[in-house]
């Protein structure tokens, strides 16, 4: 067989998990669904447990399979008790997870032969992954999480590329996916089942809360950069396997927890995205309405001209202050702008008067 | 034998030293977080307070690697304020970006906890304390508390409800109609951040006795159990306290009793189970009179149609 | 009788004005929301703003009581700043702005009117629980005083909301949209108690959207449409034309 070695095993590892949770975290972030997400990779642990005690060890399928109905059953008591009337949303997500999770990690520390640790839960335990090898009629054919993760993987890029149409609808308007005939609600369960089965899989490479870093925080990242579901989606995973390898660098560089530095990592992106992304980045956005706030101011006083002259009244520079509740300041910096640019002209009195550039300025100003 | 183990243990609060500790403890959480996630849940912020404990986090693993001690209030401290920045991280990333709310508290949440656990391994691998000195605060180790510890979260549970009562008024009005309290001249905006404030508080204590992981249970549920029964702002603040403080106390009590069993779950599966009973057998809306009066309901309109075929036929 | 003399030697003075708008803008972000507003608005009337959606009608309310941020011109209160005059204005927001699951009963909102007053520290007692209960009597709601908030008509809410400004006992009400979709005796209490405000003195400016009732109901009328139409007694403002370009301005904006 071949030899891959440890390190190159947990890199792929986390590779795919970030692949395969980016990609989905697309569809929750635009769905605004990113704390279901939280509710479910909490909840696969009751499932996953037991699962475990049923089947009387770690097995791929029955613990996937009892993840992900513990994550249906999440979906469902939350949607359930919300729909009542009883609680919000947000209340029904934030009580039912934690009483799962509280169940399953009693479950974890009374049962001594489940042989999953209570931190490990919380943050995975992607070092030990290249020393869980799946055989096949008895022969070593290589990690299983690279298979199990692979398999995820295409199982993914099938849902996707064949519901895509479906999802983008669905997402961007329930409505209008009514209408054309495609049912919101069956879109919403499978993407949920995707969401669970993900969760399930990575959920022992880098636990419960870190999993939701590679759900949500790629995502975000992208949803700053791109108009296109399609970008936004390639964009996403691109960042998230981006976080993945730099945050195990990281980890091995300081010798700490591989997961929680993958997670540091893409929030630090995250936050770079944030500040410096070309049109929505805090920089950007910081100029633009400063700009925006100058043209409108400018905008306001022109329109302010025009009217008081209108209504026969004549306005002077040293005034303008008072009426427009402005700094003398800025009011003197506006004024001198908007002559400088031929907007408005003094005359001997002092009095301003718009030039006939000043009063198309001001027209178009007015009735947009 | 059950009965006779818990009187025991419940006697125990009054006779064994360690067991009262942990018992204040708890309850001092129950009731503050009760109290307080009153608030949360009306202001639809119920999320919030997750990832608020969850940014606590690294404030704690900073605490020790700058303080290098393991003085209670030093790490709360820490806790503190970075329960607070993780607040507020959450905000500017909704109000300067098109990111909905909850995609900002995924991001504070995850990537918080993430820094969280990078600074505890880090603290192992340079032989800091060890696994039981950090790895408490995740699921809570109400066992822990010793007498110094009890004292502080009772200094900062106090500090909390005096705030609750002098601006119970300001609170009240922040929280229901927010732009007419501006109109009257409440600075509704500060009030939330009071509120914030001493919500961050009850999420430090509650590190000890829950952990970071479940605290949002705390805030959630014992409110959402007491909305069941009550209907004025004040009873459901009092009754929810009462709520969060027995489900510390029967929580505490279990889990130091009962060998490897962390407090933070067993307090979430107390207060759960409050709020299940609330939710079936509330007199004004519980599922069980709801699904009385629905077949109630069903009798007479069955006795309604059949008369009124019964006429027709005639 | 005195407050009617004083209405009558206010009009001249421009100290008294109960709202004076000076060149007033609202922009939300790079979206003008009001456009250079001149607006006085008289003493003892009642006062319809029409416009039609998006025009600012709740924003011009909410930018008198600086709510929302002004972004040039001045809005004064009898003569002053809105932060000095607040005891003199109540303000009655729309309906769905609130939660009306909130744990609480009628007389209890309607004594928070009482609040302002109050101010800081002090609590509510039984001379508030008092006038409170008065107002709710004032508003055909006196046997609905222990009633969960939740459990009231969205007419009785509504009056609810009426009651509390009432208690603020103000000589300027800002009210957006209290007639909107309320039941016929919600309708007519509302305002015959307006009409009683009116003869005291008081200056009703309330938002409405139902052109049918305005003439009907209202002595004064504002058209906002982003830029003010228009502003005046019903009989000289209300008229077709006028409502034209009202309504129709706002067409050729959102073609654009």
């Amino acid at each position: 067989m071949i030899e891959i070695s440890n390190d190159l095993i947990i890199i792929g590892t986390a590779i795919l998990v970030a692949a395969n949770c980016a990609s989905i975290g697309t569809f929750l972030v635009l769905r605004q669904m990113a704390m279901m997400s939280d509710a479910i990779s909490h909840a696969v642990l009751l499932g996953i447990v037991i699962a475990v005690f049923m089947v009387g060890g770690r097995e791929t399928i029955p613990v996937i399979v009892g993840g992900v109905l513990s994550g249906i059953l999440t979906v469902s008591i939350v949607e359930m008790l919300y729909r009542s009337g009883k609680l919000k949303k947000d209340s029904s997500i934030g009580i039912v997870f934690p009483f799962l999770f509280a169940i399953g990690v009693i479950l974890v520390t009374q049962a001594g032969n489940v042989h999953i640790d209570v931190q490990h839960v919380l943050y995975g335990s992607i070092e030990f992954v290249p020393f869980d090898t799946l055989y096949l009629d008895e022969v070593n054919i290589g990690s299983k999480s690279l298979w199990v993760l692979g398999v995820l993987a295409i199982a993914n890029i099938a849902f996707i590329a064949i519901l895509y149409k479906e999802l983008k609808i669905s997402t961007f308007d329930a409505s209008v996916a009514v209408s054309v005939g495609l049912m919101p609600m069956l879109v919403h369960y499978l993407l949920m089942i995707m969401v669970a089965t993900t969760a399930v899989v990575a959920f022992e490479s880098v636990g419960a809360i870190l999993v939701i870093a590679f759900f949500i925080v790629p995502a975000s990242g992208a949803y700053l950069l791109t108009e296109r579901l399609s970008h936004m989606m390639v964009l996403s995973v691109t960042l998230g396997i981006i976080s993945a390898i730099a945050g195990y660098l990281f980890a091995v560089l300081f010798d700490v927890s591989i997961a929680g530095s993958m997670a540091t990592i893409s929030g630090a992106i995250f936050g770079l995205i944030w500040v410096f992304a070309p049109n929505r980045g805090l920089i950007n956005r910081w100029r633009r309405i400063s700009k925006q706030r100058f043209e409108i101011d400018l905008a306001i006083v022109l329109t302010f001209i025009h009217d008081e002259i209108n209504a026969n009244r004549q306005v002077s520079a040293s005034t303008l202050s008072n009426d427009l509740g402005w700094t003398i300041d800025y009011s003197k910096k506006l004024s001198e702008f908007i002559q400088e640019k031929k907007f408005v002209e003094q005359d001997v009195q002092g009095n301003l008067n718009l030039t006939i550039l000043g009063q198309k300025k001001a027209k178009y100003y007015s009735t947009s | 034998m059950v009965i006779e183990e818990i009187l025991v243990i419940f006697f125990g609060i009054f006779t064994d030293y360690t067991l009262r500790y942990v018992a204040l403890g708890s309850t001092i959480l129950g009731v503050t977080s009760g109290a307080l996630g009153c608030f949360t849940v009306l202001r639809k912020q119920s999320l919030f307070g997750d990832a608020l404990s969850h940014a606590a986090l690294p404030g704690i693993g900073f605490a020790y690697i700058f303080a290098g001690t393991k003085d209670s209030m030093l790490l709360m401290l820490g806790a503190a304020v970075f329960a607070w920045f993780g607040g507020i991280v959450t905000l500017a990333i909704t109000s300067t970006t098109r990111i909905k709310q909850d995609a900002a508290l995924g991001i504070t949440l995850s990537v918080f906890f993430g820094l969280g656990v990078v600074l505890l391994t880090y603290l192992q691998s340079i032989g800091g304390p060890s696994q039981g000195g950090l790895d408490r605060f995740l699921f809570g180790q109400a066992s822990a508390l010793i007498e110094t510890d009890v004292i502080n979260l009772g200094i900062l549970a106090a500090g909390c409800f005096v705030v609750l009562i002098i601006f119970f008024k300001e609170l009240k009005i922040a929280t229901f109609d927010s732009a007419f309290g501006q109109s009257m001249g409440f600075p509704t905006k500060y009030l939330s951040a009071l509120l914030t404030s001493v919500i961050v508080v009850a999420v430090v204590i509650g590190l000890h006795t829950v952990g970071v992981v479940l605290m949002v249970s705390m805030l959630i549920a014992p409110a959402a159990a007491a909305r069941q029964w009550i209907s004025s702002l004040k009873n459901m603040l009092i009754l929810s306290a009462i709520f969060g403080g027995i489900s510390g106390v029967i929580g505490s009590m279990i889990s130091s009793t009962t060998e490897g069993m962390s407090t933070g779950p067993v307090i979430v599966i107390t207060i759960t189970a409050i709020l299940g009973i609330s939710l079936f057998f509330s007199p004004k809306n519980g599922y069980l009179f709801q699904y009385l009066r629905k077949r109630k309901q069903r009798q007479s309109n069955l006795n309604e149609i059949s008369t009124a075929t019964g006429e027709n036929s005639n | 009788m005195m407050e009617q003399k004083s209405v009558r030697k206010n009009m001249n003075n421009e100290q008294t004005i109960p709202i004076e708008i000076k060149n007033l803008s609202v922009t939300y972000r790079a979206e003008p929301a009001l456009w250079n507003i001149d607006l006085n608005l008289p003493e003892g009337k009642l006062i319809a703003i029409v416009g039609p959606n998006g025009a600012g009608k709740s924003t011009l309310i909410k930018a008198v009581m600086g709510l929302v941020p002004i972004t040039a011109g001045k809005v004064s209160i009898y003569g002053k700043q809105y932060s000095k005059q607040r005891s003199k204005v109540a303000y009655v927001p729309q309906r769905g702005t609130v939660d009306w699951d909130f744990p609480t009963d009628a007389l209890d909102v309607v004594e928070m009117g009482l609040y302002g007053k109050l101010g800081w520290l002090r609590r509510p007692n039984s001379q508030t629980r008092e006038k409170a209960r008065e107002c709710l009597a004032k508003v055909g709601l006196k046997d609905y005083a222990d009633r969960q908030i939740g459990q009231l008509s969205g007419g009785q809410q509504q009056r609810v909301f009426v009651a509390r400004a009432l208690a603020q006992d103000p000589q300027i009400f800002l009210m957006d949209e209290p007639l909107n979709g309320v039941d016929a005796i919600t309708e007519e209490t509302i305002l015959s108690i307006l009409e009683d405000l009116k003869k005291e003195g008081k200056t009703i400016v309330m938002v409405h959207h139902d052109l049918q009732t305005v003439d009907k109901y209202f002595d004064w009328v504002v058209l906002l449409n982003r830029n003010l139409i228009s502003a005046g007694p019903i009989k000289e403002v209300f008229t077709k034309e006028n409502l034209d370009i009202a309504y129709q301005e706002k067409q050729r904006m959102s073609i654009q």
